[in-house]
């Protein structure tokens, strides 16, 4: 399945900001379940930007404004082809158990808290099944437990949030699942991404995060608790890592004591192989970002995650 | 009459006295000269040493304490002396060290040869709180990735120099290396009669090479300067003074700015572009963007410039995997894995509570063995087992049975004492030696090094944060 995609972030500051220093991860992965076509990023106020691989093999896309400024505009296009398995990437050999590691042990936002190690008794019985059948049971266990709700969490809410609210999004569901599965001895890492959600009627929020396991046998293998599904050829990875943390799609810095607003807009859009010439014209001849000009943006947000830090007023953008 | 003459052997090794209590053959020039000066009027040269150090600034800071935080280093008027046959085996064994640490490094930040071989525990590595995935494949300059090294030396029972710990972030304490000589040449004159005596004072000169040698080639005439904590840092006195003897600029984060992957400094002149940068602020603070983002002493954008090999640092990102206390105990290995070589200098013996049965071997002998935090340095977070009460060791034993990960034990080495100026008379305080490695275009180890003084009668804590003093060290030619 060929799939257009264009994903827009715009930030936007209550008075004019200057340093502003991010970092994206929206590069789509090429892997054994998908291929990337076209790939192209554009910044207004026009900037340059430059990509290097993290640690995980992931795509980042740095860019730095230092001039004054009060709107960024960040846009990334890509054409991507997806199959439909489940499994994406296999490790052998000797690097095998070196590049699991940090997939078997608890992270930042994947800690073994003793509310979660109350919670993890109830999996005990499957600490031996086969991989895919553990990882069903476990995705239908989550999907059944726990609600669906966009304003349950936050992005940076912990797995005690979800157990305590028993209320989350598919990246507190993704979490717990990685952490269960890793206390069962099963290496797992979260998968940031999209999803083409005509497949689904729940959400329609086309940013998407799931989990991958590994067996032994197969390789990666990803599983989608948030809608208790295998992934299908409708998922696109973007990145991996050991938590939401490694892998959130923006982060950065700027100065000022203004106030942070960011809005995101995903466009998500399967072509046909006879659209792909002319979606290619389009995306490199479309040096206007339009939207840009045109869009009434939306009010501030009320300032969670926004932390004025100190007297030189270096600030942490909000995450996505 | 001589002071030297009272000095009795109180300790069982004792640097200055041969076996049978008399004066050590390289202490016989010192032991005339303190002939020749009363008691009095070695403490009133002591008294004007000191305003020396205050004069010119020479100061540390201390936490965790009620008085003011600036601190002249106490410093001791009676040299250390090592002959030139020992210092050579020295020198080796440092040398050695340095380049199969680099090696190491090289290595778990690529290939991670070491780990697939089984010779070093994959969870010791990976789990390690100062490894950096951050910075896994990354391309460092000549693949240096330790420049500037400080290992602390004790000598053991036996008068063999034994390494303690590597100090591979940023090591400090070279700039009293300095000064204390510099003190020494004002203040007792007299002493350096009949020494012919190592040079220290081409420090800064070398390491300003080592800064140069290391610049992105592009840059033909390239700009370092001295990224700083700033004046609260401990260090700070060392930072300015070696800026200045290097002829460099101290910065602070806010004086630097990062612009498409280029470092620069903000000058009255405009930007200005720097080419290298000696820090001496942690991996953790160096750049909200990439590792602590409520960092406000770092730059953002400075890990990404240096991967670009825009900008050079040293030492390079994540080097403080290497000297976690329980890595240190497989150095001997990690020499013999990548040199083919047996260790020059040897490792204290130590025991490391995550291996199998190492808690239990731990909690069994606490009362004997000295307890350290692995990813803690300046003498915090340690139990010293003989001098210690039973509580603290019932304390310690929980801590390592709780995170066996964080601590290791070692033998408690009775190491050398030393003649000291203390209230009038030489009395015996312990020592130990931290030599200043550099490694740019090739190793040089400054002749010496800082010899550290636990002041307080039978301590054995040197450190400066503990209440540590300082004398000037002598390498003989």
């Amino acid at each position: 399945m060929l799939f257009e995609l264009k994903h827009e972030t715009l930030f936007e500051y209550s008075e004019p900001v200057t340093d502003s220093m991010m970092e994206f991860r929206l590069t789509p992965k090429t892997d054994a379940k998908q291929k990337v076509i076209i790939h192209q990023s554009r910044v207004v106020p026009a900037r340059s930007t430059r990509r290097y691989l993290d640690g995980w093999g992931n795509t980042v896309t740095t860019v730095n404004i230092p001039f004054s400024h009060q709107k960024v505009e960040v846009v990334f296009e890509s054409v991507v082809e997806c199959d439909e398995g489940s499994r994406t990437e296999n490790e052998q050999g000797s690097a095998r158990d070196l590049a699991l590691y940090d997939f078997k042990q608890p992270s930042r936002l994947v800690e073994w808290t003793p509310l979660f190690r109350e919670f993890v008794q109830d999996f005990e019985s499957i600490r031996d099944h086969p991989t895919r059948e553990l990882a069903e049971k476990l995705s239908e266990a989550i999907h059944t437990g726990f609600r669906y709700d966009t304003k349950a969490t936050t992005a940076s809410s912990t797995i005690d949030d979800l157990l305590r609210g028993r209320a989350g999004v598919c990246q507190d569901f993704s979490h717990l699942m990685i952490g269960v599965a890793r206390w069962l001895g099963v290496p797992a890492r979260y998968v940031s991404g999209y999803v083409y959600s005509d497949r689904y009627q729940e959400q329609t929020v086309a940013s998407h995060a799931w989990v991958e396991l590994f067996d032994e046998s197969s390789g990666w293998i990803g599983i989608d608790p948030t809608h208790n599904d295998w992934v299908r050829e409708s998922h696109l990875r973007l990145g991996v890592g050991r938590d939401y943390q490694d892998v959130s799609p923006n982060r950065g810095l700027y100065r000022g004591s203004a106030q942070e607003s960011v809005e995101v807009r995903v466009f998500l859009r399967p072509i046909d192989p006879v659209e792909l010439e002319q979606s290619t014209k389009r995306l490199f001849t479309s040096a206007q970002l339009t939207a840009y000009a045109t869009r009434q943006f939306r009010k501030p947000a009320p300032v969670s995650i926004l932390q004025a830090i100190t007297a030189a007023q270096q600030q942490q953008q909000q995450q996505q | 009459m001589s002071l030297f003459y009272n000095y009795s052997k109180l300790s069982a090794n004792d640097e200055a006295l041969s076996d049978g209590g008399e004066v050590h053959a390289l202490y016989e020039g010192i032991a005339t000269s303190l002939e020749k000066l009363s008691p009095k009027e070695l403490e009133t040269k002591k008294k004007a040493a000191d305003l020396f150090f205050l004069n010119r600034g020479t100061t540390f800071t201390v936490y965790n304490e009620d008085q003011g935080i600036d601190r002249v280093f106490p410093f001791d008027p009676i040299p250390r002396i090592i002959s030139g046959t020992e210092w050579e085996k020295i020198e080796f064994g440092l040398r050695q060290r340095i380049f199969a640490l680099n090696l190491f490094l090289k290595d778990i930040y690529h290939d991670q040869r070491i780990l697939r071989d089984g010779v070093i525990p994959v969870d010791l590595i990976l789990g390690a709180k100062h490894f950096r995935r951050e910075w896994v494949g990354v391309e460092v300059p000549h693949d240096i990735y330790v420049h500037i090294c400080g290992t602390d030396l004790i000598r053991d029972e036996n008068g063999d120099m034994v390494v303690l710990e590597d100090n591979l972030r940023s090591p400090s304490g070279v700039s009293y290396v300095l000064e204390n000589r510099e003190a020494m040449k004002s203040m007792f004159p007299e002493f350096f009669e009949g020494y012919d005596i190592r040079p220290v004072q081409e420090y800064s000169y070398l390491l300003r090479e080592v800064l140069e040698f290391i610049a992105p080639p592009s840059a033909d005439d390239p700009v370092a300067v001295l990224l700083s904590p700033g004046v609260y840092n401990s260090a700070y006195f060392e930072h300015t003074f070696l800026a200045k003897q290097m002829g460099i600029r101290v910065v602070e984060g806010r004086d630097l700015v990062v612009d498409d992957d280029i470092l620069y400094m903000k000058t009255t002149g405009g930007l200005r572009k720097v080419d290298v940068v000696y820090r001496r602020i942690d991996d953790d603070f160096l750049d909200p963007l990439i590792f602590r983002p409520d960092s406000v002493l770092g730059v953002p954008g400075i890990v990404n410039a240096y991967r670009r090999g825009n900008v050079a640092l040293a030492n390079s990102i994540g080097t403080g995997v290497a000297d976690d206390k329980a890595v240190y105990a497989y150095v001997p290995k990690i020499i013999r894995y990548y040199l083919g070589e047996e260790p020059l200098l040897q490792n204290v013996p130590t025991i490391i509570a995550s291996d199998p049965g190492g808690v239990t071997a731990i909690q069994d002998q606490i009362e004997n063995l000295v307890v350290k935090r692995v990813d803690e340095a300046g003498g915090y977070g340690m139990l010293i087992g003989p001098h210690s009460t039973r509580s603290e060791q019932e304390e310690f034993k929980a801590r390592v049975a709780a995170e066996p990960r964080c601590y290791i034990a070692q033998r408690m080495v009775d190491f050398s004492t030393h003649p000291s100026f203390i209230d009038g008379s030489l009395q015996p305080r312990r020592v130990d030696l931290r030599p200043y490695i550099l490694f740019g275009s090739e190793v040089k180890v400054l002749p010496g090094g800082l010899t550290r003084v636990a002041l307080r009668e039978g301590s054995m804590v040197v450190n400066s944060s503990q209440g540590g003093g300082s004398k000037d060290t002598w390498v003989l030619r």
